[in-house]
């Protein structure tokens, strides 16, 4: 505004003044000049209005007459003197009207200056900003109810286990920052009557509104039976439902206005297309306006409501095998690791269980990345999971490794098993990586095998003679036991009833022994005479002492026999003869010693002596208890006394005395009573025998029993923790034992076939599972996997056969059968077997497309074909020899477009895997013949002489010939294409040998010219879809680029190999090697 | 070597053109040409005239030409007459389940020019 206009006296009639009247009168701004006494000296229409008077009530009267005496102290005056002293003073301020309600302005006070430059008036405009501070707050609400959206898909996305918590909360930012009275949600349903229903899911109501609402009706009803069946196509078609209530039909006004409603937004949530329910909005304070921001904004919510709903679906459908697989998770002590599988190749930690860290040592904050390629140093990616990982996704099947691996923990021997997580499409979404230290099992391992061999050396250098049976069967003798029982070999008496060897009379004393043994008693087994009958049926009398044992994983008893038939006749000869007794007492192997009844040594004899190292008259009058190991010495006196009141007639025992330098020896000693001299005094003879070395070796012995049985354990606790993996394995696998009955079966596998656990067991597996062609016919027993691991030993894989469920149902399945070989043996076999049914049928589907396809756009082709021939050689058509020359173009034309089509039915049978459908023999020597005859007009022409160097031990293969020739046609079409006039090709075709074995194991071809060559830098990129090398295309623009992709195509789908060498105008030269193929 | 206006061909083909210009190059070479536009119709044409020789395509409405040519070797008079398949199906599945049936040449139409079906057709008939 400029001041100078307004400034002019307004009586002043002149024309100029008249228009800057008429300009200050059609201003919207309200426009007033006060006078130094405060009163209104002129004012503009929009002032008027304003005010709602006529000029004239205003003009002349104070501001406190028009605005009262406080507003006017308050501030009016008091802008009006600053504006007079020369300052602008700039304000907001609001004046309720009569007929618009509140508007707001902005206020400007000018200082008004007269022709001397004197400050006379105030000049105040005032500026209309209603609608702008509108449009200002609506923005500001839109921005809150953004953010409020934006937080909303923030809590549905990240959260996943309070729903209930998760949708209140959301409702509630809602609701704030649209100003609402309430918010809620609304799910459709079908009643019992099949009749569409709804039904309220969460609800928020504003903190100062009473909830009023009719709770039962509004909550849960029909929409047919209510007032809002006009709703359903509305929201059905996505629309909203918006408006004051007052505008509303009268039935639903009628329903809403009772429970307080004065405003609603009902905006329809849809999920999966489908049409779930509805997210409503009620104002009850007022009415209002739901401006097209709003409405956006709040189908935003809508949406990520569904997705959030949609995601709760699907998170509840996940939480079953959730839950089985963090059971697992939880209990076992193996690592695991869960990675999601983010293409093309990274893979991000989405969980690491405790057992992770307490196996490898490594702390959470170690763990710098979420991405395996960035935890693990580079070398390591590459060398270890990169190549692993990939073959895991590419065969979908978990892949076992063993490593040894260094963690912060140490030195570990880890077997790691990735476990591939496929999606519904088959596809690999995520990776199980399950890690298990088995440093310990390893060692235990060795330890067994160690402790094995050890035991057999022991047992077999060992003077005793040892024994092993099970089962009644004797299983192992050591030298001295095959001596013992007067055999010349070991297979003589091994695998022979243990009872042969045992006189009739001990049979119930042996088999008691057994008894005992098996029944696990930790009773001690005393050492028992017995007698023995050698091979050829002598008697020998025996000493046998037994321990429970564990031979080659069977519950076996180990004996150790000593042949005590030299003492047995010593004994009863001292009876015989005194002179004997003295010659034997004195000369005797054996330790011999006499006591009286006051347990005094009597008479020792020499190897006695030796034996405990103290002098004949040092032991002498000496108690048999000082040199006696404390612990004998109560059993031994209270033995002897019974020997001399000739309670018990012989006593026998194994005991320790102690040497005269403080050493410990172990001793038989057998003891019985005699009478003497001439008084016929009694006393105890005892003969003493030193057995420490045979305790010694028993001692060890049986170290090392308990370190077998402790290794045995570790195995089996290992077992017990595979079995729980097994079962949480997606693929059925099935355990047999020989006879192809099932042992075990999985989860998996039982839900497959249909069957309950407990009615298969021990079945066998071909009447659990049968196996079927395509036809339903019955697969010959000869043909079953299972049949053929359990002859040969070798494991059998098979996509061929169905199984058919107990309902009669069928699937095919990609089968696997491995044998279970123990110490070389085959103990069983695992069948481990998938559903591919999809994978079948989506192969059919891709074949009939390509033919479909093929058909389609070959068809018009060949009309246009034919009809070029027929008019070319038209005798009656008059061609002028341009025309010719045009229909020849169009000829040559089509049989491009015809070998294209060709070319990308073949890139599309690669891409789509729709390859080798047939398996035909296939002689490449003709076939090559044959392809370089269909290319004998264009050689003539260029005259390039054909070399053909053809193995005649060249095999046949098994393969699709169709593809075979593709092969061929391309790389000799190439050779011809790309080799100047008068150049050279060479064709070679002959076997494959294997190294070691000269053996035929495919074909060997290669093609070569003197051709243009392959420039060096292009290389690397021959084998690239649509590539073509630039030497190339300045020489011809005829070429797809697809040729040579195609031949890779084909070759690594036959499990073949290509290679080439190149030099730029030298030649080239592919080497192909396919090979023979299933039979 | 016979002559050919004494050998009549039957041409079941469900695409016009390809049967137009097939029946026009085997009338210009002195044949008399029967043509039909599916399996059925030609299954009816040939039990009537009895053609020297069937050249028929596979995928067409209805009867398609495998389905034909098994009707023809099952019954009475089409078991032994000369059949070449012409088509543009290059599906070894169906290959395979028509030479099960017996023909006389497996033709793929984009690959065989005009003269060289002519040629086929002349040497199986044993026509100069």
């Amino acid at each position: 505004m400029n001041h100078d206009k307004i400034n002019h006296h307004t009586h002043s009639l002149s024309e100029v003044q008249r228009q800057y009247e008429f300009i200050v009168n059609a201003s919207k701004d309200l426009m007033t000049l006060i006078s130094a006494n405060y009163e209104y000296e002129a004012v503009n229409e929009a002032f008027c209005r304003a005010h709602n008077k006529p000029r004239e009530d205003l003009i002349g009267h104070t501001i406190a007459d028009i605005w009262g005496w406080e507003v006017f102290e308050r501030s009016i005056k008091r802008h009006v003197d600053q504006c007079l002293q020369g300052s602008e003073i700039q304000y907001h301020a609001w004046l309720e009207t009569s007929d618009r309600g509140r508007r707001y302005f902005d206020v400007t006070y000018y200082p008004y200056y007269n022709s001397q430059r004197q400050v006379t008036h105030a000049a105040v405009v005032s500026r209309d900003v209603t609608e702008s501070k509108h449009a200002e707050e609506a923005l500001v609400r839109r921005d809150k109810i953004s953010r409020a959206v934006s937080y909303v898909a923030g809590r549905f996305i990240e959260s996943t286990s309070n729903w209930s918590e998760v949708f209140t909360d959301a409702l509630g930012r809602l609701g704030t920052a649209t100003e609402v009275s309430r918010v809620y949600v609304f799910e459709n349903h079908r009643d019992h009557n099949n009749k569409l229903s709804t039904v309220q899911k969460y609800e928020w109501t504003s903190p100062h509104i009473t909830s009023s609402f009719d709770s039962r009706r509004l909550q849960d009803f029909v929409y047919d039976d209510s007032e809002f069946e006009r709703w359903v196509e509305i929201l059905k078609r996505g629309d909203v439902i918006k408006g004051n209530v007052s505008e509303f039909p009268e039935d639903e006004r009628k329903v809403l206005s009772k429970q307080g409603i004065r405003s609603l937004l009902i905006v329809p949530v849809f999920v999966e297309n489908e049409w779930w329910g509805h997210i409503g909005f009620d104002e009850c304070e007022q009415e209002r306006e739901w401006t097209a921001m709003e409405v956006d904004a709040l189908k935003t919510a809508a949406n990520t409501l569904a997705a959030a709903i949609r995601r709760k679906r699907t998170d509840s459908a996940l939480r079953k095998s959730e839950e089985r697989l963090s059971l697992i998770y939880n209990t076992v002590s193996d690592a695991i690791v869960l990675f999601r599988v983010e293409p093309p190749s990274r893979f991000k930690i989405l969980t690491i269980n405790k057992a992770f860290f307490t196996q490898t040592g490594f702390k959470e904050q170690d763990l710098k990345s979420e991405y395996l390629d960035e935890l693990v140093p580079p070398i390591v990616y590459t060398r270890f999971f990169k190549d692993y990982i990939r073959d895991v996704i590419a065969y979908k099947k978990p892949i076992k490794h063993e490593r040894t691996l260094f963690f912060p923990k140490g030195r570990s021997v880890f077997e790691t098993t990735v476990v591939p997580i496929l999606n519904e499409d088959e596809e690999c979404t995520h990776l199980l990586v399950v890690g298990r230290d088995i440093t310990a099992r390893k060692k235990a391992e060795r330890i067994l095998r160690d402790s094995e061999d050890r035991y057999r050396r022991l047992v077999e250098l060992s003077p005793n003679a040892i024994a092993v049976h099970a089962d009644g069967v004797l299983v192992y003798a050591n030298s001295a036991a095959v001596k013992l029982l007067g055999a010349n070999h070991r297979s003589e008496i091994v695998g022979r009833p243990m009872l042969d060897f045992v006189h009739q009379d001990f049979h119930d004393v042996v088999k008691n022994r057994v008894r005992i043994m098996r029944s696990g008693s930790k009773e001690e087994i005393p050492i028992i005479e017995e007698k023995f009958l050698k091979i050829d049926g002598t008697p020998i009398d025996v000493e046998v002492g037994a321990m429970a044992f564990t031979f080659e994983g069977k519950p076996a008893v180990q004996v150790v026999v000593r042949d005590i038939t030299e003492r047995k006749q010593a004994e009863e000869e001292l009876r015989d003869s005194e002179e004997r007794f003295r010659k034997i007492f004195e000369e005797g192997p054996l330790g011999m010693t006499m006591i009286d009844e006051h347990l005094r040594f009597v008479k020792v004899n020499e190897t006695f002596q030796k034996m405990l190292g103290y002098s004949e008259h040092e032991l002498i009058g000496r108690s048999f208890k000082d040199v006696t190991h404390p612990e004998h010495v109560i059993v031994n006196t209270a033995h002897a006394q019974k020997l001399i009141s000739r309670e018990i007639p012989r006593y026998r025992t194994e005991k320790r005395y102690i040497t005269k330098h403080g050493e410990e020896i172990w001793v038989t000693v057998t003891s019985t009573a005699i009478r003497s001299g001439k008084e016929q005094t009694d006393y105890l003879l005892s003969m003493v025998e030193d057995i420490t070395n045979r305790k010694h070796a028993e001692e060890q012995l049986r170290a090392h029993t308990k370190a077998l049985a402790s290794a045995k354990k570790q195995i089996e606790r290992e077992k017990a923790q595979d079995e729980a993996l097994l079962a949480s394995i997606g693929e059925g696998i099935i355990a047999t034992d020989q006879q192809g009955c099932v042992v075990m079966m999985n989860e998996s596998a039982l839900e497959s076939l249909g069957i309950k656990a407990e009615d298969v067991i021990g079945k066998p597996l071909f009447d659990v599972a049968p196996l079927t062609h395509e036809d339903g016919a019955e697969v010959s027993s000869a043909d079953r996997p299972i049949r053929k691991v359990l002859v040969t030993g070798k494991k059998v894989s098979t996509s061929d056969y169905y199984y058919r469920r107990s309902d009669g149902s069928k699937f095919p399945a990609a089968i696997t059968g491995s044998p279970v070989i123990f110490q070389g043996a085959i103990m069983g076999a695992i069948v481990v077997f998938r559903d591919i049914s999809r994978e079948k049928e989506i192969d059919r589907a891709k074949s009939e497309f390509i033919s479909l396809a093929s058909h389609q756009l070959s068809t018009p082709l060949s009309a246009v074909k034919w009809y070029t021939e027929m008019l070319i050689q038209s005798k009656t058509a008059q061609l002028s020899p341009k025309q010719e020359k045009y229909l020849h173009e169009v000829y040559r034309a089509n049989q491009r477009m015809i070998t294209m089509v060709d070319t990308f039915l073949n890139v599309s049978r690669i891409e789509l895997g729709a390859i080798g459908v047939s398996n035909e023999q296939i002689d490449i020597k003709k076939l090559s013949q044959s392809i370089l005859d269909e290319f004998e007009l264009i050689i003539e022409e260029k005259q390039i002489s054909v070399h053909k160097l053809i193995d005649p031990e060249t095999p046949l293969i098994k393969a699709d010939t169709e593809l075979i020739r593709i092969i061929f046609h391309n790389l000799i079409s190439n050779a011809i294409k790309y080799t100047p006039q008068g150049g050279t090709v060479t064709v070679t075709t002959a076997p494959l040998l294997e190294v070691q074995s000269s053996r035929s194991i495919g074909v060997k071809i290669t093609v070569q010219d003197t051709g243009y060559g392959i420039p060096l830098s292009q290389q690397g990129k021959i084998f690239s879809k649509l590539f073509r090398a630039d030497n190339v295309i300045a020489r011809s623009t005829d070429g797809t680029g697809l040729g040579l992709y195609i031949v890779k195509g084909i070759v690594d789908s036959y499990g073949g190999t290509i290679s080439f060498e190149s030099k730029e105008n030298q030649g080239t030269i592919f080497r192909v090697s396919l090979p023979l193929g299933r039979a | 070597m016979t002559d050919a206006s004494s050998k009549t061909i039957l041409i079941v083909e469900d695409e016009a053109p390809l049967l137009n210009v097939l029946s026009d190059r085997l009338a210009e070479e002195g044949f008399t040409v029967l043509g039909a536009q599916d399996g059925a119709e030609g299954f009816a044409v040939a039990e009537k005239h009895k053609p020297d020789l069937i050249l028929l395509d596979i995928v067409m409405p209805r009867t398609n030409g495998l389905r034909m040519l098994k009707q023809l070797r099952q019954s009475e008079w089409g078991q032994e007459v000369p059949a070449i398949v012409l088509t543009n199906v290059r599906d070894s599945h169906q290959m395979a389940e028509a030479t099960e049936l017996g023909i006389n040449g497996y033709l793929v139409k984009a690959n065989w020019r005009l003269d060289d079906v002519v040629a086929k057709v002349k040497e199986k008939l044993g026509v100069a």
